[in-house]
């Protein structure tokens, strides 16, 4: 792909675009998931999940910090990126301790969820996060939170979602939470990722990732409730 | 490499829609990695004969 070709399109849009292409994939499992006549035995299974993921998450973005970090003094991508993750990192702070609050509500034991293994399916979400972070490009991050923070919830699903599985409204703090800020932080995101002098490479980099978050997020909603 | 234009490849696949696609949408399909696009035809392939009806402002993973 030609440098030309990215400079007549915003860094933004040319991810959109990817991410609306795979996106579908996620919707279909999440849909299935979410639909789930006892959705109310699966809903604090997918809060362990979620609890995993966001607390790896917060573990993989301190990575892309640390070798943003290492890589600043010679690359300008990563030199921007240092300060974007740790400005993140200070805003998605203790997040997975609000989560631990709600799922109380739902009925799980904190000490649990904080002492299991997490899946393979979450172990395979992170771990290539991690891998590309560490040995080709931090950048590869920006494709992860892109999909995860893309999509941010509505306010009536949530409701819907308390409505049908009858937990109390405490339950779902973090959910709401998401859905309010989320907002924000998808366009933030985009100017950032619009302000980034990215190479071809890196655009490659970023699809492939917001791709394997799409593939790794849809799996983990299929092992939920298998079919 | 099929000789195809990421377009025709992903509309057969299905996963972009048959009807016309606008040029710089078109563009900026082109312009994805012979990688990307085999993804995106291993993701639509793996939701079988399933529509792709949009439903994504459910509750998602976040970080």
């Amino acid at each position: 792909m030609s440098q030309a070709a990215h400079l007549a399109q915003s860094n933004s849009s040319v991810l959109s675009t990817k991410i609306a292409m795979a996106h579908p994939r996620l919707d279909f499992s999440a849909r299935r998931f979410w639909k789930h006549p006892d959705l109310r035995a699966l809903l604090p299974k997918f809060y362990i999940e979620l609890y995993d993921v966001v607390r790896g998450g917060l573990s993989v973005m301190e990575s892309a910090q640390r070798r943003s970090e290492g890589l600043s003094q010679t690359d300008p991508v990563a030199a921007m990126l240092a300060e974007y993750y740790a400005r993140h990192l200070v805003e998605e702070r203790d997040h997975d301790e609000w989560l631990l609050e709600d799922m109380t509500h739902c009925g799980i034991d904190a000490q649990n969820a904080r002492s299991h293994i997490p899946s393979g399916a979450v172990a395979a979400l992170l771990g290539a996060q991690q891998y590309w972070v560490e040995h080709q490009h931090p950048v590869a991050f920006l494709g992860y939170v892109a999909v995860v923070e893309g999509n941010p919830p509505v306010q009536q699903h949530i409701n819907e979602i308390r409505d049908v599985t009858g937990y109390p409204d405490a339950a779902f703090r973090s959910l709401r939470e998401h859905a309010d800020a989320d907002t924000a932080h998808a366009a933030e995101l985009r100017h950032f990722i619009d302000s980034l002098p990215l190479s071809p490479r890196h655009h490659e980099l970023l699809g492939l990732s917001a791709f394997e978050t799409i593939a790794g997020l849809a799996r983990i909603f299929d092992q939920l409730c298998p079919e | 490499m099929s000789g195809q234009s990421n377009v025709a490849r992903l509309q057969a696949a299905g996963v972009i829609g048959n009807g016309p696609v606008s040029d710089d949408h078109a563009e900026k399909i082109n312009n994805l990695s012979e990688d990307e696009v085999n993804t995106l035809v291993t993701l639509r392939q793996k939701m079988g004969t399933a529509d792709d009806a949009p439903d994504h402002l459910r509750p998602n993973f976040f970080v």
